[in-house]
């Protein structure tokens, strides 16, 4: 496309770069998110803050819970907690679909429902669906994004002559787009390894999908083949007669523990309860190591004899250990953050990208009476700006709408994410109507949304920052925490933004009066 | 778009072969990566690999394959014989892919 390489790759990295940014902004944020979607979970669903350090669980006392919760006809599960997930559930399809009832992990008494999507049922699907159900729409631009972030990762490389240097500079200059380029260099060598696995493992997660031509060669069946063959999944058709009651779960349990090496349970699920051919599946935690092993076991359900344990292959154990690696549900604090971390700078990496976009171009445009970078700047506000707000909107509204609060036809968890999504169109027309400006008002607007987070937290739950830490709720403490420095990194990017703003604008009255005099 | 694309390269390039190379870039590359990935998956099976392997490896891999060839989709010089070689590697796959299934099938 250029009459060199480098060229051709500098319009690839521009074009492609501004096209799919403002997708990639919001994948971004989301994964962001997600890396801590159980502890979002926790601050949003406060029946959940439970304190569970891994005692041991004897789940056999469930058993008349869930036979009587779940009709016959579907198979029903329970969920086993971690440090991080401390509510013990059963699932099972009930009238309004899949539903779940929570209980203490310690005294098996059921808990208040979560009445919020919160991370793992909003942002996580957010992640890879953008909430687009329609012909998996949302599914395809989410892998298209992968792949363009790969592409933009090489291409940005390609364009860099001097990749060491630029690891170590940043000039604080007083022209905004060296700044930012600089700034987008520091990001882009900083992560970069990280960008390109995340990327990569976020797209094989989902290979099945990406690639139907493959499946339809190897399978019969389709994508359900696919899962049958590759996940050796096992089943037996129910007899319609009645059988046995269902044997001790727990030794069932303890059985695939002790074959696992002693790796936790993590779900237990019944299938045709009640009838002859009824078994039992029992799957890992997927808290122990990276890969997201499956490793089922099958019981026969009222002896407990196994009846089949999965073999997974090596080929796809691999894939499993890049679906790992990119999940980070595998127990490790300092990764976490540090995956917490990447994913900010990456979001930071986009948004200054974008915003060297618009600046390198903006004399240019208005000298020419373009309109593109206008367009770009207020599309960039409400992308980027407006999807934190979004986010900010949505965790107060899940503070102030009460229990069981019903508008419209919506449960509570939807008028959440009405409020998220309304906040994120809200912040594109403020972007335009704004422009340059809107980023001063949005940071100003995103740090009172935090503080603001934080007291009704405080105020309608109790747990605030010291009482929570007190009484083990780190992940409350944790959220809250983050919520502050938030606001604190908003206050003073809006502060210094509304100098610079004022600055130059009294520089340019300065300015005036002595040009005239010289001329 | 096409008009800020070319004031920032070299050479004046028309707005239909800037058309023409982002499609081939977004859904050429993709479609040559998905044929070569069937016909990888079918040869590897007439090889004998299991299927659920033959799937991952090339699957994975495609992904990658995807992303050189949009690469190469942007940079290649000659616009006509870069499309050329994108359908012909995706017409050349797909009958690789498809065919052993075809002849089973019949």
């Amino acid at each position: 496309m250029g009459a060199t390489f480098r060229e051709s790759m500098g319009w690839l990295h521009t074009w492609s770069g501004l096209v799919v940014g403002l997708l990639l902004f919001a994948i971004f944020w989301t994964g962001t998110l997600c890396v801590f979607d159980r502890e979002i979970d926790r601050w949003m669903n406060p029946s959940t803050r439970l304190v569970y350090a891994g005692e041991p669980i004897a789940i056999d006392g469930l058993r008349e819970e869930a036979g009587r919760l779940s009709p016959r006809t579907a198979p029903w599960a329970i969920v086993l907690p971690t440090s991080r997930d401390p509510a013990l559930w059963i699932g099972y399809r009930g009238r309004g679909g899949f539903e779940r009832t929570l209980f203490d992990p310690l005294t098996l008494k059921p808990v208040a429902p979560a009445e919020s999507w919160a991370g793992t049922r909003f942002f996580f699907p957010f992640h890879h669906t953008l909430h687009l159900r329609m012909w998996n729409l949302g599914t395809w631009l989410t892998g298209l994004a992968g792949v363009a972030m790969m592409v933009l990762c090489i291409s940005g490389v390609i364009i860099h002559r001097k990749i060491f240097v630029d690891f170590f500079t940043l000039r604080r200059s007083r022209q905004p787009h060296r700044l930012l380029l600089d700034l987008h260099n520091t990001t882009g060598t900083l992560g970069f390894v990280f960008y390109f696995i995340m990327s990569f493992s976020g797209v094989t997660i989902l290979a099945s999908v990406y690639y139907p031509s493959g499946v339809w060669v190897a399978f019969e069946g389709g994508r359900s083949g696919y899962v049958r063959d590759t996940y050796d999944v096992f089943s037996r058709p129910r007899l319609n007669q009645p059988g046995p009651p269902l044997g001790s779960l727990d030794a069932m349990v303890a059985t695939a523990r002790e074959a696992w090496g002693g790796l936790n349970p993590g779900l237990v699920r019944v299938f045709h309860h009640g009838d002859r051919n009824s078994y039992v599946e029992v799957r890992p935690s997927i808290e122990a190591e990276v890969a997201m092993r499956t490793d089922p076991f099958f019981f026969d359900a009222a002896t407990g004899a196994v009846l089949y344990r999965t073999y997974i292959r090596e080929t796809s154990q691999v894939q499993q250990f890049l679906t790992g690696l990119h999940f980070a549900q595998f127990r490790h604090w300092t990764l976490r953050w540090l995956y917490f971390a990447l994913g900010l700078l990456g979001c930071v990496l986009i948004v200054t990208g974008l915003l060297f976009w618009i600046e390198s171009r903006r004399k240019a445009h208005a000298a020419a009476g373009w309109k593109g970078v206008g367009f770009v700047e207020g599309l960039t506000v409400g992308g980027t700006g407006g999807m934190v707000l979004a986010t900010l909107a949505f965790f107060v509204a899940n503070r102030l709408l009460p229990s069981g609060a019903t508008f419209m036809g919506g449960a509570r968890y939807e008028l959440e994410i009405w409020v998220f999504f309304a906040a994120w169109v809200l912040s594109f027309a403020h972007g335009w109507a704004r422009r340059g400006a809107a980023w001063i008002d949005q940071c100003w607007l995103a740090a009172g949304l935090c503080i603001l987070a934080v007291i009704l937290n405080a105020a309608t739950t109790g747990d605030h920052v010291l009482q929570a830490w007190t009484d083990g709720k780190l992940a409350v403490a944790g959220m809250d925490l983050v919520l502050l420095a938030g606001a604190f990194a908003a206050t003073v990017t809006a502060w210094r933004l509304q100098h610079r703003r004022q600055g130059a604008a009294s520089k340019q009255f300065r300015h005036h009066p002595l040009e005239g005099q010289s001329s | 778009m096409a008009k800020a694309a070319s004031a920032s390269s070299s050479a004046p390039v028309g707005a239909g072969k800037v058309v023409v190379r982002v499609l081939a870039i977004v859904f050429g590359a993709y479609a040559a990566s998905a044929a070569v990935v069937a016909a990888g998956v079918a040869g590897l099976i007439l090889a004998g690999v299991n299927k659920s392997d033959a799937f991952t490896v090339c699957s994975i891999l495609g992904f990658l394959l995807y992303v050189g060839l949009a690469i190469w989709a942007a940079a290649a010089r000659r616009l006509v014989p870069m499309v050329g070689t994108l359908l012909f590697v995706t017409a050349a796959g797909t009958g690789i892919g498809f065919l052993p299934a075809l002849i089973g099938g019949a």
